[in-house]
């Protein structure tokens, strides 16, 4: 049984309620109006308040009470949530989180401010009169002093039974109290016909012969003081004697076993076992039976409830936290188990057993099925990224006086965890980018005749093996111009030499180039657009640009849908055998006579479209022949295609990758290795290097032609 | 022992109540919102409820009043959870059908006697 | 695995070393023990275009791919072809503070031994052709010259 630290647990849920809350608080600034917003930020702050202070949160539950009593008015739809509520909210919560996360260097002051802050925006807010009316009993004679005992008059009302108390275990819980005499009052218990089974008919009065407080006898009835009369009396050793008359005055005799007599005749408890059957005979037979066991109720209205409840239950039990290390080893040791399967086939393949070979598909098929599974666990909703833009996209417009209205979707898109959290940085610079350079200031946009509001979407949506994340303003768009004579500054290019505006677009991912002309707070982060492309190509993925002038920009992420395993096609140069990822391959052709021929001019003809191609033994290294029938595989990235030429295709596999050592850091067409089935290891063709490599080729050879 | 079912949308809440009463020999159920718990309480019949108020989908009053619109759980005891030191939300629980309450925060001990005090064995 | 400091780990009280040692063409070099994690028989590397000349290929050991460095190209040996005796070396480094797995092939693997510091040869022998920073210090085994090399700098 894993006995996971409930402390840990609230660190991670609170984690997740600041989402929740911040979100909430977000979409408040949009529908100022929508109820459901208010509860569920409300409903956030109050789990943080009762856990917090259910796990040492002192600091956290009385900031978040006092938070969550000014915001009252918001809750009761008394006072709006404006802009200004909502930014103190907004700092409200980044202290509470501060609070948990960082406690001692946290400054009380902080949230002393926050809270002014609040009280002026909620202003003349009247006194929250917190009137605790105590919950009593009915108490006749409320002589705090101590007594001999106490005389009790107990009526519950009638649907006690229905609501979980049981009125006999309460009498035993007198009795523990100290020796008690109890006597039933069956005056109210109906007739049989008119009896209700499930209801308390019966009353009692009981003698506690125990110098008890008051206290400790409405501890006993504390859940059911509201639903019942207790009429409580001091004891008073005078009164002992002459009240108590009856069979024995003292408790010991109390032993004595209650006659079978079921009349209610005066019967003295003893503190434990014995309550119970004494009082029994006297209570309503039919109770307890009825309400243990199932009424035969009308049975359709059963049936479609217990439809209801299967479908609720199945939601209720979907979802188990895991430690993110564990998926990781998990995804390690499936890695390993299709190297192992691979070895396993290739065996099998070889020899002649056929029974074999019948278990070794077996394993492959369970090893694919396995790690489909695994992977599917990794996978996480990139709306768990998307919520934390939000904030972002707000402050920053708010610091940068450019209102932005930021629109999500394809927020359920998956990606595998550890590529969410890769995303952030890269994202944040992106998002940040456009706020800060794309969306043009007011007075430009109101020039243009667009919208003083401007625009920033965030979209992620499936394609393939990929997923695709989208960051478009409807903003100024690049100035290719300036992107242009900032190259030429920094002598990345001859001045005036013929560059396509995508060419010149690229700049914008060289190491330390910004046209930025101040450098904002806001970007001076160090994170450049070399650093989000390197960050993204790490991840298997490439960047596209495109951009119209005057309507904006938008940057498109394509990553791979997870990191660890893929689906790739095994080729043939010369003697080494290569990985390229099967997401990348759009189809596989032959290299016909005339493209050989063609030498100097590497271009196929793929259905009308010329597409350059590569010659992979020019690039790696092949000893011997060429096959005379050279296959080629066409590639792409995002718009760009391009033919790689091997000598053979050897079919799909699974591969599992090893990303390749620093010492091998310098290699630049390889994204990683694999091993395959007989123990060696393969390269993974680094799918966005080779576009390139090959693009700039062509672009060789036209220039060649040209001169 | 008893079976506990505990109602809330926080985990750290039910984590603690899991650590709490398992070892006293107690097995505990767990369900996020009111209408898994109504679920868990159909199939699973616990001896006692541990339901927080404020949650998503179905809150906790809205779960009492549930449970004690079906015969078959009648007398099953329902406790809720509180921060609220005042007594409207206590009123409106308990006449929704509740049998008692915990005040958060609350310690072990406490979860303990209150589960006593509702479940006999 | 108790070598929490590859180069030092190896260091005894009295100053002698633990090593493994290996010939790479007509050198011998003393391999601080602490680093080396395994000697394996030669098996199939994969070539990899476009690397330093000194790390051609990878193999894959035990689920790992790493890098096979050979140190007659590094130190301008002529190379030869495999023979019986000949080795991979598994070594564990820190490049960039990071622990690196990488191979080397050796011609041949002595044994491990002690070698001492108080044998140690202050200044590189005549026709030595390569940098002072590749070699920690040249001591004698055997009445013969051994380097202790520096693998971190040699590699990297």
């Amino acid at each position: 049984m894993s006995a996971l630290d409930p402390t840990e647990v609230f660190r991670q849920e609170a984690s997740e309620l600041f989402e929740t809350l911040e979100g909430a608080l977000l979409d408040l600034c949009q529908r100022p109006d929508d109820r459901e917003l208010v509860d569920s930020a409300f409903r956030a702050l109050h789990t943080i308040k009762g856990s917090g202070a259910m796990f040492g949160f002192d600091k956290v539950a009385a900031f978040t009470h006092e938070f969550e009593t000014a915001f009252e008015l918001v809750r009761k739809g008394e006072i709006k949530p404006t802009q200004e509520l909502i930014a103190v909210a907004l700092a409200a919560k980044d202290y509470i989180r501060a609070l948990i996360e960082a406690p001692e260097t946290t400054d009380a002051i902080i949230g002393e401010a926050i809270l002014d802050d609040l009280k002026q925006l909620v202003a003349p807010t009247a006194p929250r009169s917190e009137v605790a009316t105590p919950a009593t009993a009915e108490v006749a004679a409320a002589g705090e002093k101590r007594s001999a005992g106490w005389r009790l008059h107990l009526e519950f009302d009638s649907h006690i039974l229905c609501n979980g108390s049981n009125p006999l275990d309460l009498l035993e819980d007198l009795c523990k109290l100290g020796p008690c005499f109890v006597v039933p009052v069956t005056d109210d218990v109906p007739l049989l016909d008119e009896l209700e089974p499930e209801y308390c008919y019966l009353k009692w009065d009981v003698t506690l012969h125990a110098d008890c407080e008051k206290s400790a006898i409405d501890d006993v009835f504390m859940f059911v003081a509201d639903e019942m009369k207790l009429t409580l009396t001091p004891l008073t050793q005078a009164e002992l004697p002459a009240q108590q008359p009856a069979p024995e005055p003292v408790p010991q005799t109390a032993m004595q076993p209650a006659s079978a007599d079921a009349t209610p005749a005066p019967t003295v408890a003893e503190p434990m076992p014995e309550a119970e059957p004494t009082v029994e005979p006297a209570a309503v037979p039919k109770a307890e039976p009825v309400a243990k066991e199932a009424a035969p109720q009308p049975a359709a209205r059963a049936e479609t409830r217990r439809d209801e409840v299967k479908r609720s239950e199945e939601r209720g039990i979907a979802t188990v936290r895991v430690q993110a290390e564990r998926l990781d080893e998990l995804m390690d040791r499936v890695g390993e188990l299709v190297i192992a399967q691979a070895r396993l086939s290739q065996l099998a393949a070889a020899g002649s057993d056929l029974s074999i070979k019948m278990i070794a598909e077996e394993i492959e098929r369970l090893a694919a099925s396995l790690r489909d599974t695994t992977m599917g666990a990794r996978m996480v909703p990139i709306g768990s990224l998307f919520g934390r833009f939000r904030r972002l996209v707000h402050d920053l417009s708010r610091d940068l006086k450019k209102p932005v209205e930021f629109v999500t979707s394809g927020e359920d898109t998956e990606l595998d965890k550890t590529m969410i959290e890769c995303l952030a940085d890269p994202l944040v610079h992106l998002i940040r980018n456009a706020i800060d350079h794309g969306i043009e200031d007011t007075a430009a946009r109101a020039v243009a005749g667009k919208t003083e509001q401007g625009r920033i979407e965030l979209h992620a949506v499936h394609s393939g093996a990929q997923v695709l994340v989208t960051v478009r303003d409807n903003g100024g768009g690049l100035n290719t111009a300036r992107i242009r004579a900032k190259a030429e500054e920094q002598g990345l290019i001859a001045p005036g030499a013929a560059l396509s505006d995508h060419e010149i677009h690229q700049f914008l991912f060289h190491p330390g180039f910004s046209t930025a002309q101040t450098v904002s707070a806001l970007s001076g982060r160090g994170v450049g657009m070399d650093v989000v492309k390197r960050t993204i190509e790490n991840m298997r993925g490439s960047i596209d640009l495109s951009t119209k002038p005057g309507q904006g920009t938008s940057v498109t992420l394509r990553l791979p849908l997870t990191l660890a395993i893929i689906e790739g096609l095994l080729i043939r140069v010369g003697e080494g055998r290569y990985i390229i990822p099967l997401s990348a391959v759009e189809e596989c052709v032959e290299l016909m006579a005339e493209d050989q021929r063609s030498r100097g001019r590497n271009f196929l003809n793929v259905r009308g479209n010329l597409v350059p191609f590569l010659r992979l033994r020019e690039i790696l290294p092949a000893e011997g022949e060429p096959e005379l029938h050279q296959k080629t595989i066409i590639i792409s990235t995002g718009e760009t295609r391009v033919g790689l030429v091997a000598d053979q295709i050897i079919g799909n596999h699974q591969t599992v990758i090893k990303s390749l050592s620093k010492l091998h850091s310098d290699v630049t067409i390889f994204s990683g290795a694999t091993i395959l089935g007989d123990g060696t290891a393969a390269l993974i063709l680094d799918v966005a290097q080779l576009v390139s490599l090959a693009q700039a080729q062509s672009e060789k050879q036209q220039m060649n032609e040209a001169a | 022992m008893a079976t506990v079912l505990t109602v809330d949308d926080s985990p750290s809440i039910r984590q603690m109540i899991k650590v709490v009463l398992e070892p006293a020999g107690h097995s505990v159920l767990e369900a996020g919102d009111g209408a898994q718990g109504l679920a868990q309480c159909q199939a699973k019949r616990p001896d006692l409820v541990i339901t927080d108020l404020n949650m998503p989908t179905m809150n906790g009053l809205e779960l009492i009043r549930a449970l004690r619109k079906l015969p078959a759980l009648t007398g099953m005891p329902i406790v809720f959870l509180t921060t609220e030191s005042n007594d409207a939300v206590k009123q409106e629980a308990k006449s929704a059908g509740a049998t008692g309450w915990i005040t958060k925060p609350f310690k072990p001990e406490q979860l303990l006697a209150v589960v006593a005090k509702l479940v006999r064995s | 695995m108790s070598a929490p400091e590859v180069q030092e780990a190896a260091v005894n009280q009295d100053g002698s070393i633990q090593v493994v040692m290996i010939g790479v063409g007509d050198e011998k070099f003393a391999l601080d023990a602490g680093m080396v994690r395994e000697i394996i028989d030669p098996i199939p590397a994969t070539r990899v275009a476009g690397a330093k000349a000194f790390v051609p290929c990878v193999i894959n050991v035990r689920g790992n791919v790493i890098p096979l460095a050979d140190l007659r190209i590094r130190f301008g040996m002529p190379m030869t072809e495999d023979t019986a005796e000949t080795r991979i070396v598994v070594i564990e480094l820190a490049i960039d503070n990071e622990p690196v797995l990488v191979g080397l092939t050796a011609d041949k693997v002595y044994e491990v031994t002690e070698i001492s510091r108080t044998n140690v040869q202050q200044t590189p022998r005549v026709g030595m052709h390569w940098k002072p920073e590749f070699i920690r210090f040249i001591t004698k085994w055997r009445e013969e010259f051994v380097i202790v090399p520096n693998m971190e700098r040699i590699l990297n």
